[in-house]
């Protein structure tokens, strides 16, 4: 029973109840019956992890621990979850006492993205449901396991980027739904070419790149670098390969591409209706890259069986104009959805709304339906960052690839990125 | 400059036939340290065809290529890898490419090798994974040797793990156990060997391994093994301080099991499983008893029904719809009556989530559930399922508790909804209300006319409902009724029959929406109704129509009011000359119209402060003056500084002319500068500093920052008067360098002096020329003010009319042309014998003076000609747009996009050639050709005389004949230490017959004969390609060119030259 908690007090009734929440019967209208209240834990509380976003606590979903090899991170999350909410949490240097943690029904994986898939395996096998930040994974054979993990326990996956569902799309100044709908109208006709670029904010390339000629430094007190690296190869600490900065290399992430590249390219799968596709190339313009440090790079193109096309347009504060868009034989889109097509709005008014989508992830895991963003459409999207990763890498400038097998074809080379080794004792 | 980018055109012809004897060297002649050292100056490539190249040419260096830039790693405490890491990354990644297979050996012998040398750990870790990633067979016993090394052991794993094609040697390892067994097992596990052997040894392991093995093994046998290990990994999952690694192994194995037909120990196993306590652990045995056991599908997911575990009864339906075969939705939704309520929600979310349309009939009664979840989950399935049942169902909600969801799963319907609604506008009342609304937003113009007769229905809300309906299903073609029925309406139904008048034509042409609005009006008593109808049309004549009735004075403010919607850029110039008609609350109305027109404009920033300017000249409220100076802040000019400093003094409108103040000095640095900028910051300054709030703090220390570091020299005001016939404009002083803005207006023509040179016509028709090219093409209005911007410096200037580019780093000249320009001098304005021309608003912001080189006395003496004195190229010719003089030396830039190298404009054929070099970053390359001639090699024809930075790391494996100094590829010089970068060094070349001297700082580094180093031989005398006399081996066919120019060679940024002075010595015989 260890994971049970739910289930142990929906059994055992109220005579647990009071001593664990009492507030909470007392509680007005809004209150959460206890056997529906869930519990979270944190584990990366440096970055992303602390913001305002993610370190949360409510009647829904309670924060109960936290985990991190800085002690310095730690210190603050306990210190932040006090003042904020009044909660005293757990707190774990190793993620799998924190996932162990009967107390905890939900972990919040927000550490740099070498961890992604064996935390969300581990979480998984321990009967965990699962908040995973993007980018899903690193390569993609983890996403084809966190699936296969996933889909063995059936835990619901929330992976985050909330693009395809809420907020104003980065590319094109509108949020995904409009765009959706007028795609899924054929007021464009098909195939249809998908442009995001820097002139709608689309920077990512500028930042997050690594640093070469590292000079090796002493590690910090209260900092288990030989944890953090886990399944990375070891190198010589240095600080700007860590916090915030690690996205700069490719054994931790991918720079700006893999880092915010999901949050481009997942509303565009979704709205083109591919998230259960992949591309059959991608094809990559950019400066040669260091083995160690990610540099920065100009145009990444995807293609699909099709003739749909994903264009990556890294030209950042460089490019002007119209660069941002999505084109099809019968119109094209622009930011603020300016369209080719006259009297677009009333014409797609005619059409129906696409598909609601399940957006409440609290509510996903009391019905134990799929996320709207979940381990299969996200690890799909992720895999269009991870061949961007892949062909940047090997300085290839093209790479054709097997959608159904998730394979690079006649590049062994390529294949090895697909299914990389870990360090140590860490597999998945 | 040639000798290490080999742009040899004309070489790379003669040399097309490789010399087999010269094995080391490719097409090119390059010896394989020359290809290393060329290839490494040009990475990170930065363009795929310069990356393809390179990395070609240095992983055709093999083994010996690969190992020099392995020699060249040094501890990372030590110095800068970036440059051999780039390199040696690139050779692997490209030799693992199947059309370079055959450089692949190479590549790994010279990995291999380096790696046994090399002694730095982070560098081997580095080597290994780079073998790891190229790695074949042949190197198992390399990674084996490394998985005893305590800091590569891990690295060895991995690319143990990797390598393809060793599955033997890991076996023999295993046997032979000489390494860690969790290493080995980790290393199986990855590979998923399965050879029969393997599982026997990972058992035998099992025993007496410790904490941290057995989790490895575990993992190895679910990847390995088979039936054989089933006890020990079930045993482990009960039992394992950590179980669920292992029970993870143990369902692991049961998958993998089942893949190869043990079925039915593994359903065995299965049902087992699902007694276990955890739900998430029974989840897993029922999907390897539905995925592996079909026959009996629907009695696994029928008992899961019946749980009541939430979570189990999911985990069956999503089995069930990813193992079962179609029919199983029906067989299911058959057992809804019996299942629990909660279970039926279940069941029909799933039925939804897979778009199950042969079970609308239990959706549909579903949907009037009593329960909500039910209810709830049934109107989504309905809604996403589609089809006419749904849409029944979900009509059939419109009038009750869950209208609203139901209206929502309307509007995402699947499938067509329009026959539904108009059914349901003859509903009751509230499902009226509903349709109405769903009529209007899917714009179903086929209920019009049902919607028209419910403007009158007895029940206020659907009467409501149906005006507030109206605008969306109107067509053209109802323009006629909704004039009349808008002639007719009252209250606020006027409104929205008008908006519905408007939708119904608004995406016609501009042109017949005129037309037939216009032809309305005709009949009409209430012309005002229709002024918005002639906005939307915005038209020139719509324009005019409305103009007509705001000039009558009858209707003016409902005129103007449609006249501020017009969407048309000509509006901006007719709402300027309104706004000067106005006054008050108007004035502004239209100004804040004519501001956002601007604003959304493409009208380039010049443009803009020039329509600005205007708009406050004519002094609205402080309020949408704040807008235009706020507007002013995004055109970043000086013009537009000025003008938002000059409202600094109005309490109104103090704080935003302080923001833009700052915005643009904070932007334009260029504008940062001078007491005129200086005082207005200090005022800006004072301004926040009174404001006493969080941001304009910020402001404050911000401008405090700004002012720590203004420079002295700025644009500063300067008087002009207006220019007549016989009274012209000149400055009181003369410039050397400087910037200036002027805004001129006339509708004649003028010529304005620069320097007290003729260089600018101004005319009130063609704008503005540069007498030198008159091509660039920008027409002003006579009547306006125009903004003119000039740049000089040096011998180059530029010139920008209305934020037009007219000319870019031209070269100035004097009048007549042969006459040599004038150092500095005046700026003039003069008509001819008619003509006038008003000025205003000139500031000058000057420039530092350029230092110049004098000649000392003893040169002078001496008959030394200065070639260049800090300030003008005219002793030279050809590249004259990629070196620019600045800062009194000769700068390479590559901002214009020019070609080719600078020339002497004389030839030379004895002389004393002295001038200051100074490298401005690593590695730089450069040459001074001698005796050369225009556009030719001069390394081979005539000599060049090598400008390097020979001690950057790049220049490594450099041969001593290709050192600074060098006559290149013909004699050896000395070698130079040219100590830190940025230091300005002496050089003199001196040419006498065949006797070259050069001195460095005063050391003779190289003092040689050209003819004796060649003995004579400067092409090979066999009339091959292969030169044995000269020491490069190349041919110099002009080396001995009598005379001809001097040049500079090459154009990659980074030097610089000054002081250049030569001797002829040929005069002086």
């Amino acid at each position: 029973m260890a994971t049970n908690r739910r289930t142990f007090l929906k059994t055992l009734g109220g005579l647990g109840l009071f001593t664990i929440v009492p507030r909470r019967v007392l509680g007005g209208n809004n209150h959460v019956a206890p056997s529906d209240q869930l519990t979270k834990g944190i584990i990366g509380v440096g970055g992303i992890g602390k913001s305002s976003y993610h370190f949360t606590s409510d009647e829904k979903c309670r924060l109960v621990a936290v985990c991190d090899v800085d002690e310095n991170h730690l210190k603050q999350a306990v210190d932040m979850a006090k003042s904020k909410f009044n909660e005293s949490v757990q707190t774990y240097h190793d993620f799998r006492d924190l996932i162990k943690d009967p107390n905890v029904d939900v972990v919040h994986i927000a550490t740099p993205p070498h961890w992604h898939a064996l935390m969300a395996i581990e979480a998984a096998k321990a009967g965990k449901d699962i908040w995973c930040e993007k980018p899903m994974t690193r390569t993609i054979g983890e996403g084809k396991r966190v699936i296969e993990a996933v889909n063995r326990y059936k835990r619901i996956f929330r992976l985050n980027t909330w693009f395809r569902f809420t907020d104003t799309f980065y590319g094109l100044g509108t949020t995904v739904q409009p765009l959706k709908k007028l795609v899924d109208s054929g007021l464009l006709g098909w195939p249809l070419k998908v442009v995001v670029s820097g002139t709608t904010g689309f920077t990512w390339k500028f930042f997050w790149v690594g640093q070469e000629n590292l000079e090796p430094q002493p590690v910090p007190k209260g900092f288990d670098y030989d944890m953090w690296l886990g399944p990375a190869p070891f190198k010589p600490y240095h600080v700007h390969r860590t916090h915030q900065t690690f996205r700069g290399y490719w054994d931790y992430d991918g720079g700006g591409l893999t880092d915010m590249g999901q949050h481009y390219l997942d509303p565009v799968q979704y709205l083109l209706g591919k998230d259960k596709e992949l591309p059959i190339k991608v094809e990559v313009d950019a400066p040669q890259q260091h083995p160690d440090a990610v540099g920065i790079w100009h145009k990444i193109t995807y293609t699909y069986a099709d003739g749909c096309q994903i264009i990556l347009e890294g030209e950042g504060f460089e490019s002007k104009g119209d660069t941002a868009y999505i084109e099809g034989p019968k119109g094209k889109v622009y930011k603020g959805f300016r369209c080719t097509i006259p009297d677009i709005m009333n014409k797609l008014a005619e059409y129906p709304d696409p598909e609601p989508q399940r957006t409440d992830f609290i509510e996903c895991i009391h019905t134990r339906q799929k996320f709207a963003l979940n381990e299969e459409n996200g690890h799909r999207s992720c895999t269009l960052v991870n061949m961007g990763a892949v062909a940047l890498r090997l300085g290839r400038q093209v790479l054709n690839f097997d959608p159904v097998n998730q394979l690079f074809i006649g590049d062994d080379a390529a294949n090895a990125l697909v299914d990389q080794p870990m360090r140590g004792p860490w597999k998945i | 400059m040639k000798k290490y980018f080999s742009f040899i055109s004309l070489l790379i012809c003669l040399l097309a036939f490789s010399n087999p004897i010269l094995a080391q060297v490719d097409n090119r002649q390059r010896a394989i340290s020359t290809i290393v050292a060329d290839g490494l100056a040009q990475l990170p490539a930065q363009k795929p065809d310069v990356y393809n190249k390179v990395i070609g040419e240095l992983a055709g260096t093999g083994t010996e290529g690969i190992q020099m830039i392995i020699n060249m790693l040094t501890p990372a405490d030590k110095g800068k890898n970036a440059t051999f890491e780039y390199a040696i990354n690139g050779i692997v990644n490209s030799v693992t490419l199947k059309e370079n297979a055959g450089l692949k050996d190479a590549i790994r012998k010279g990995l291999t090798e380096g790696l046994a040398k090399c002694t730095d750990n982070a560098n081997r870790a580095f080597l290994l994974s780079q073998l790891q990633k190229c790695a074949t067979a042949d190197d198992a016993a390399t990674f084996t040797k490394y998985l005893s090394d305590s800091y590569l052991s891990d690295f060895a794993s991995m690319a143990l793990m990797s390598t393809p094609g060793i599955d033997n040697q890991i076996i023999d390892l295993m046997k032979s156990g000489v390494a860690p067994k969790n290493m080995l097992a980790s290393i199986a596990s990855f590979r998923k060997l399965n050879a029969p052997e393997i599982e026997p040894i990972l058992l035998s392991w099992v025993k007496g391994a410790d904490e941290e093995t057995l989790p490895a093994i575990y993992d190895a046998l679910a990847n390995c093994g088979g039936v054989k290990s089933l006890n020990v990994l079930k045993v482990a999952a009960q039992n394992a301080t950590y179980p669920s690694n292992a029970m993870d192994a143990y369902l692991g194995l049961l998958n993998n099991m089942a893949k190869v037909g043990q079925t039915k120990k593994v359903l065995k196993e299965a049902k087992a499983l699902l007694k276990n306590d955890n739900s998430y652990i029974q989840n897993a045995g029922l999907q390897l008893l539905m995925k592996n056991d079909k026959a009996n599908i629907l009695s696994y997911l029928s008992s899961a029904l019946a749980s009541d575990n939430k979570d189990f009864r999911n985990a069956a339906l999503d089995n069930a719809a990813r193992f079962a075969d179609k029919g199983i939705f029906d067989l299911v939704a058959n057992k809804i009556p019996s299942l629990s309520v909660d279970a039926q929600a279940d069941v029909i979310r799933w039925l939804g989530n897979n778009h199950v349309s042969s079970q609308m009939d239990v959706i549909s009664n579903a949907v009037s559930s009593s329960d909500d979840n039910i209810a709830n989950a049934a109107i989504r399935a309905a809604g996403v399922i589609g089809g006419q049942k749904a849409l029944n169902a979900l009509i059939g909600q419109l009038g009750g508790k869950r209208a609203n969801l139901a209206s929502a799963a309307l509007q995402s319907f699947n499938g067509k909804i329009n026959d539904g609604v108009l059914n349901a506008l003859n509903g009751n009342a509230e499902t009226q209300v509903e349709a109405l609304k769903l009529a209007s937003t899917r714009r179903m113009y086929n209920a019009y006319d049902k919607v028209t007769s419910l403007l009158n229905a007895s029940n206020m809300q659907v009467r409501n409902a149906a005006y507030d309906a109206l605008a969306g299903v109107v067509k053209a073609e109802n323009f006629d009724t909704l004039c009349q029925l808008m002639e007719s309406a009252t209250g606020n139904q006027t409104e929205k029959v008008q908006t519905a008048a408007m939708n119904a034509i608004k995406n016609l042409p501009a042109d017949q929406q005129y037309n037939m609005v216009s032809k309305v009006m005709e009949k009409t008593s209430k012309a005002s109704l229709y002024y918005p109808l002639l906005g939307q049309a915005g038209n020139t004549d719509a324009i005019y129509k409305i103009l007509l009735a705001y000039n009558s004075a009858y209707n003016k403010s409902a005129a103007l009011q449609s006249l501020l919607k017009v969407d048309n850029p000509e509006m901006i110039d007719i709402l300027y000359s309104l706004a000067q008609k106005e006054s008050g609350q108007t004035k502004d109305d239209i100004l804040n119209r004519f501001f956002s027109l601007i604003q959304s404009s493409n009208k380039n920033n010049s443009e803009k402060y020039s329509l600005f300017s205007r708009a406050l000249a004519l002094n609205p409220s402080t309020t949408v003056q704040n807008k235009l100076i706020n507007g002013l802040a995004s055109t970043r000019s000086l013009p537009a500084l000025m003008l938002a400093s000059k409202y600094l003094d109005n309490n109104g409108t103090a704080v935003q002319a302080a923001t833009t103040v700052k915005e643009i000095l904070s932007k334009n640095n260029e504008l940062l500068g001078g007491s005129t900028a200086k005082n207005m910051l200090t005022k800006a300054q004072s301004i926040f500093r009174a404001q006493q709030n969080a941001d304009a703090g910020y402001a404050v220390d911000e401008i405090t920052g700004m002012l720590n570091k203004i420079p002295e020299n700025g644009y500063e005001p300067v008087a002009v008067n207006a220019v007549a016939p016989g009274k012209p404009f000149k400055t009181a002083k003369q410039y050397e360098n400087f910037e200036m803005y002027m805004d001129w207006k006339t509708a004649d023509d003028a010529t304005m002096n620069l320097r007290s040179m003729p260089e600018l016509c101004l005319s009130g028709t063609k704008g503005v020329q540069f007498l030198h090219d008159k091509s660039a093409e920008n027409e002003v209005n006579p009547d306006e003010w125009n903004t003119l911007y000039v740049k000089v410096l040096n011998d180059r200037v530029f010139v920008e009319s209305n934020g037009v580019k007219i000319v870019e780093n031209a070269i100035i000249k004097n009048s007549p042309e042969s006459k040599p320009i004038n150092v500095k001098g005046f700026i003039e304005i003069a008509t001819g014998k008619k003509g006038h021309v008003d000025l205003r608003n000139l500031y000058i912001r000057e420039l530092p003076t350029t230092p110049v080189f004098t000649l000392s006395d003893e040169e002078k003496k001496a008959g030394f000609e200065i070639l260049f004195d800090g300030r003008s190229l005219e002793k030279w010719q050809g590249n004259l747009t990629d070196y620019v003089p600045e800062d009194g030396n000769i700068h390479v830039s590559a901002n214009y996009g020019g070609t080719g190298n600078l020339y002497t404009k004389k030839k030379y054929s004895d002389f004393v050639y002295r001038f200051e070099f100074c490298f401005g970053v690593e590695g730089v390359n450069n040459g001074i050709g001698i005796r050369t001639n225009i556009g030719s090699d001069a390394a081979y024809d005539g000599m060049e005389i090598q400008v390097l930075d020979h001690d950057a790391p790049i220049y490594k494996n450099l041969r001593p004949y290709q050192q600074h100094g060098s006559v290149y590829g013909i004699i050896v010089p000395k070698h130079v230490d040219f100590g830190p970068i940025n230091t300005w060094h002496k050089e003199e070349i001196r040419a006498v017959g065949d006797h070259i001297t050069v001195t460095v700082d005063g050391v003779v580094i190289l003092d040689g004969n050209i003819r004796e180093a060649c003995q004579g031989h400067n092409v090979a005398p066999d009339g091959s390609n292969n030169n044995p006399y000269t020491v490069d081996h190349l041919n110099h066919p002009g080396l001995f060119n009598k005379d001809g120019y001097i040049s500079f060679c090459g154009h990659g940024a980074g030097v610089k030259f000054r002081n250049v002075r030569i001797l002829d010595l040929s005069k002086k015989k």
